[in-house]
């Protein structure tokens, strides 16, 4: 009998798996989708500019090509961008977001011979500060993490949301957005304490598998805190398409939805960050 | 047909908000129960009747036999036993012969006195004979002036192929027309296009809030134990409320064995055992337990963190019948059932506890009162422990209810009313974290009493004609500690009002007309036609169709009203010899629907509210069924056509789309062929139209990551599902006449490896998306062994 329900079970668990289907969904009309981040860091600023394309399609979305693209603040700067060969429009002034300035951007372009306008508005909001990054090590499975907290004010009258990315001597560590870390001071107290990542100690784990893993920390390393406030639409934004990358549960997945957007004739976000940075080194010996 | 239904269903849902308190609230119950009294006795005081009375048991066994036929012989007058076996009515004539009738079992006539109870005791057929009688089943299928009703027992649930041989109460009521499961091997079902929440489900009175064991694998309701299961596919009987589309009504055992017994198997997944113990002529005991053994085998693995693992499920029912003398009878009953998973990183653990008490009083010949106290309690809890850092999320709803249902035979007529009270505690969620004092969210609880007041009466006005008519005042009241929350039009919180403990703050009134009538053409033939009001003040905030442990009840409150619905039905049934059959077509309006925002966010939200969507629904279809009943070989085909609607504000652009419960087609075969005393084969085939949902059809970038366009809600649907299940039952010595009685049951569940979808997500390969299906099962084989003495 135990033979038998082990066979069962195994049976069950082995074919409980996965299939790949071809779907043929109902269709909806082409647009175009715009990305861009003003950081608070002085430098070329960056907006990613392409057609839609068929979900379940081999062609890559095409870049929108020749459209006007200008960011107007409410002091009355105006900035111009252009298209380089990566594919994406990049200011010809460098330039960096700054608190209670609204952004204004307007793209032009023409499609099949018409001209289309799509707009999208920002406003810049106060930066952030960060009293302490540290790291404590903690066991977890036989291997020795690293986890990186930071600690700082939390204004509980307001409900805010930040963006976290964490960089290894000046190499960031999550640049896609489906890794950028996301927090909301929602609960917290008047101290917000917050785990931003968990990274594996070198020293904990054999030399012949150091060059396969990923996440690792070393003595010395120096961490890097970049973080900001960010405005709830963009949260929703950034939180919507990591569910959607990351795949949602079974469980906790809701009917299918279309990712915020505050892109007016179009799809995307349109928004600041006010980056502030703080960094700490991490000394294994002395790390508990 | 359509235009002549809206007219009926044009009445708008009366849910008064009011500042109405108990105390009125309790002199309108009084006043109601007080009228139909006086209405009763009015009734009696005009008739010169003789009464009847007693009690139909298997004669080997001494079980009751409920549900059985007594008929006056010559005429078509008579009842049906209630639960304990037990029948009363009244007739001019001072002595009369019965008829009594009872599905496998051999027709007796007997001759009744007045004023003497009479007790019957029924031979249990030989396989061989051939019974030609209209069975109490198929009278009831005939007769009954309520429609959409299904009902199995034990048996027929026993002889329908289980996977891992765990024979599934909830998978076979899945099978029945208007019936369809949530999702592939879920527990959760949807009837006639509802939600999964518009389902009540009792056992012994108390509601069970997940009936689901292995997130839905199987169900709660351990087989052996269980008596009888009744559908009510939305004309519930007015003695119940509180859900749109459902009332299933599990009993467990209540009779009182002349001998000891005791059932078991051994599955591969799971083994189970249950006891009567009769104690003296007037006791008896019933014990059950199932317990799953995943994790004992589990500790034979070479891997550590596989032997520390524990995953399981079990249940366990007691019960206790005490006949205090003829006219009086306590039940008591408890079920408690837990699920458990639990590795180095964390637990997770659910279930399910009810506890009931019943007095059934025979006050006279013609009035009975059954009295019943229960208690319902579900739970959750998850923690996860990463070295010191613990962190945890719970969540609980406790009902306490009592109610009293009086119930009185007058002639040809039936009388029903009665008064009952749930009080509902919630404790949505409360999540916490050791280490740091940074995290300790609980969401406010809430308290509700949700009261019932209802009379319905049901007349034989000749051979031909029964009509059933009453009406069900349900109140429901919310009450403080609260805070609430006012929302704009964005669902932004713009106030909040506090209110202290014990105060009522809210209160909903709905009046639930019901009714029915049944034409008999012939013997054989015959029309029935319903209408139901009901009113649901609960409901499930489940963001996935498939339905998970970890869904949250919440009740309406001044933002969310109660849902409403008016249904209305019409059937043919028909019943000849060893067949059955029934063609039934309703279409169903509900109110106040509810749906979820775009995004929702349902866990630990202190604001669900906000995330609440209120619309409208609508859903319609034709039920075929066809039953084969008595003979060698049995079985059921039953087909639906159906479409089931809403249009929720916000939601879709306000426009119509297909509910996630909308199936067009849907086919269930179930048959059982019993070639000998020793080899029984079974075979079901179930076919169902894929669920609506939302592929992505366009994409956009950002980075190198694609993200998707949806259309619009539910206008794509998933792949459709189908499996064919057989099982063959070998009796290795069925000669023998000791009292041991074994049996094997080989059973292969999706025989032809059909893979059907039970989530669908969308993945990334090398840049281009592509959609991938993840199935439960393939082919399953197992094996069991069952057993009884």
């Amino acid at each position: 009998m135990k033979r038998l329900s082990i066979l069962a079970i195994c049976c069950i668990i082995v074919s409980a798996c996965t299939k790949r289907i071809e779907l043929d969904p109902v269709g909806v009309s082409s647009s175009v989708s715009v990305f861009g981040i003003i950081s608070y860091e002085v430098e070329n600023q960056k907006i990613e500019i392409y057609h839609t394309a068929k979900y379940f399609s081999n062609n890559d979305n095409l870049p929108v090509e020749n459209a006007d693209v200008t960011v107007t603040t409410s002091e009355g700067d105006v900035y111009e961008f252009e298209f380089d060969e990566s594919g994406n429009y990049i200011s010809k002034t460098a330039f960096a977001a700054k608190e209670g300035i609204t952004y204004s951007l307007s793209i032009d372009y023409t499609d099949n011979g018409k001209t289309k306008h799509i707009s999208a508005e920002t406003t810049g909001l106060e930066p952030y500060i960060v009293d302490t990054l540290y790291v404590t090590k903690q066991p977890i499975m036989g291997i020795e993490m690293a986890i990186v907290t930071m600690e700082a004010q939390n204004n509980t009258n307001v409900k805010e949301q930040f963006m976290v990315q964490l960089a290894i001597n000046d190499s960031i560590i999550n640049p896609q957005m489906s890794q950028w870390g996301l927090m909301s001071n929602n609960y917290i107290g008047e101290r917000m304490v917050a785990g931003i990542a968990t990274l594996i100690v070198a020293s904990s784990i054999p030399e012949e598998l150091i060059e396969d893993m990923e996440g690792l920390v070393f003595d010395g390393d120096t961490l890097t805190l970049i973080v900001g406030r960010i405005e709830k639409g963009l949260y929703d934004f950034i939180s919507q398409s990591k569910s959607e990358i990351q795949g949602e549960s079974p469980f906790f997945s809701g009917p299918a939805s279309n990712i915020a957007t505050n892109i007016v004739n179009g799809v995307g976000y349109f928004g600041t960050w006010c980056t502030t940075r703080k960094e700490c080194i991490f000394n294994d010996k002395e790390t508990n | 047909m359509k235009s002549k239904l809206k007219l009926i269903f044009a009445r708008q849902s009366i849910a008064m908000k009011t500042t109405i308190n108990l105390l009125n609230i309790n002199k309108i119950v009084l006043s109601f129960l007080l009228i139909f009294v006086l209405f009763i006795s009015q009734t009696w005081a005009q008739k010169n009747t003789y009464n009847y009375s007693g009690q139909v048991i298997d004669s080997e066994t001494g079980e009751v036999l409920s549900f059985a036929t007594v008929q006056i012989e010559g005429t078509t007058l008579g009842t049906v036993t209630d639960i304990n076996g037990r029948f009363k009515f009244s007739n001019p004539e001072s002595s009369i012969s019965l008829v009594v009738n009872y599905m496998g079992y051999v027709k007796q006539i007997v001759k009744a006195t007045a004023g003497k109870a009479v007790t019957i005791r029924l031979e249990s057929e030989n396989h061989n004979l051939q019974e030609v009688t209209i069975s109490a089943a198929q009278r009831e299928h005939l007769r009954s002036t309520t429609t959409g009703v299904e009902r199995l027992s034990p048996k027929q649930i026993k002889s329908m192929p289980a996977v891992l041989g765990e024979v599934d109460v909830l998978k076979s009521i899945q099978m029945m027309p208007g019936v369809l499961a949530a999702s592939e091997g879920s527990s959760g079902y949807s009837v006639r296009g509802g939600g999964t929440d518009q389902n009540l489900i009792l056992i012994d009175e108390a509601t069970v809030y997940n009936p689901s064991h292995l997130l839905g694998f199987f169900s709660t309701f351990n087989n052996d134990v269980v008596s009888d299961v009744t559908l009510y596919k939305g004309d519930l009987p007015l003695r119940y409320g509180g859900r749109l589309s459902s009332l299933l009504d599990v009993q467990t055992r209540h009779d009182i064995p002349q001998k000891w017994h005791v059932n078991g198997g051994i599955g591969l997944l799971s083994s189970r055992l249950s006891t009567d113990i009769p104690i003296g002529s007037n006791t008896s005991i019933i014990l059950g337990g199932r317990r799953s053994y995943l994790d004992l085998f589990l500790k034979m693995s070479l891997n550590k963190e596989l032997r520390q693992t524990k995953l399981f499920f079990y249940d366990l029912n007691a019960g206790i019948v005490h006949r205090i003398n003829d006219r009086n009878t306590l039940t008591i009953n408890g079920y408690l059932g837990k699920d458990k998973l639990a590795m180095k990183i964390g637990e997770f653990k659910y279930g399910n506890s009810t506890a009931s008490a019943t007095l059934m009083s025979y006050l006279s010949d013609h009035q009975s009162i059954k009295t019943t106290f229960a208690i319902s309690d579900y739970s959750y809890s998850m923690v996860a422990s990463l070295g010191e850092i613990e962190a945890g999320i719970e969540a609980d709803l406790r009902d306490y209810s009592l109610r009293a249902d009086f119930f009185n035979i007058l002639d040809n007529t039936k009388i029903e009313y009665g008064v009952q009270g749930t009080f509902h505690q919630f404790q949505p969620g409360h999540a916490w974290q050791k280490t740091t004092e940074a995290l300790d969210i609980n969401l406010q609880k809430n308290k509700a009493l949700e009261s019932g007041v209802f009379a319905s009466a049901e007349h034989q006005i000749n051979e031909m004609l029964s009509i059933r008519y009453g009406i069900r005042l349900s109140v429901f009241q919310n009450i403080g500690k609260a805070d609430v929350y006012t929302y704009n039009d964005d669902y932004e919180v713009v106030d909040t009002i506090t209110y202290g403990s014990g105060k009522i703050y809210n209160t909903y009134i709905n009046p639930e007309p019901r009714a029915g009538l049944v034409f008999n053409i012939n013997e054989n033939n015959s029309i029935k036609a319903s209408y139901a009001r009901n009113a649901q003040y609960l409901q499930l905030a489940n963001n996935s169709s498939a339905g998970s442990p970890v869904d949250i009840w919440f009740p309406a409150s001044p933002n969310i009203k109660p849902q409403t619905s008016d249904m209305g039905a019409i059937g043919y049934f028909g019943s000849w010899n060893k067949w059955t059959a029934s063609a039934e077509v309703y279409y169903k309006q509900q109110h106040n629907v509810v749906d979820f925002a775009d995004h929702s966010n349902l866990m630990l939200n202190d604001k669900l509210e906000g995330e609440i969507r209120i619309g409208k629904g609508r859903a319609y279809g034709l039920e075929l069924s066809v039953n084969k009943t008595q003979g060698r070989l049995t079985g059921f085909a039953n087909y639906t056509l159906s479409k089931s609607e809403r249009c929720i504000n916000q939601v879709n652009n306000n426009k119509w789309y297909l509910s996630p419960y909308d199936r067009t087609h849907s086919f269930a075969i179930s048959a059982v062929y019993e070639y000998s005393a020793r080899h029984t084969f079974s075979l079901s085939w179930t076919y169902a139209t894929g669920t609506p949902t939302t592929y992505p059809s366009a994409r956009f970038k950002v980075g190198d990551e694609y993200l998707p366009i949806y259309s619009n809600r539910n206008t794509d649907r998933k792949p459709n599902n189908h499996r064919l299940d057989i099982s063959w039952t070998l009796v290795p010595h069925p000669e023998r006449n000791n009292r041991w009685h074994g049996e094997w049951n080989f059973a292969i569940i999706n025989v032809y490896n059909h893979r059907n979808p039970w989530v669908i997500q969308y993945k990334q390969d090398n840049g281009t998306p592509y959609a991938e299906m993840i199935y439960l099962f393939g082919i399953v084989p197992s094996v069991a062994y069952n057993f009884k003495f």
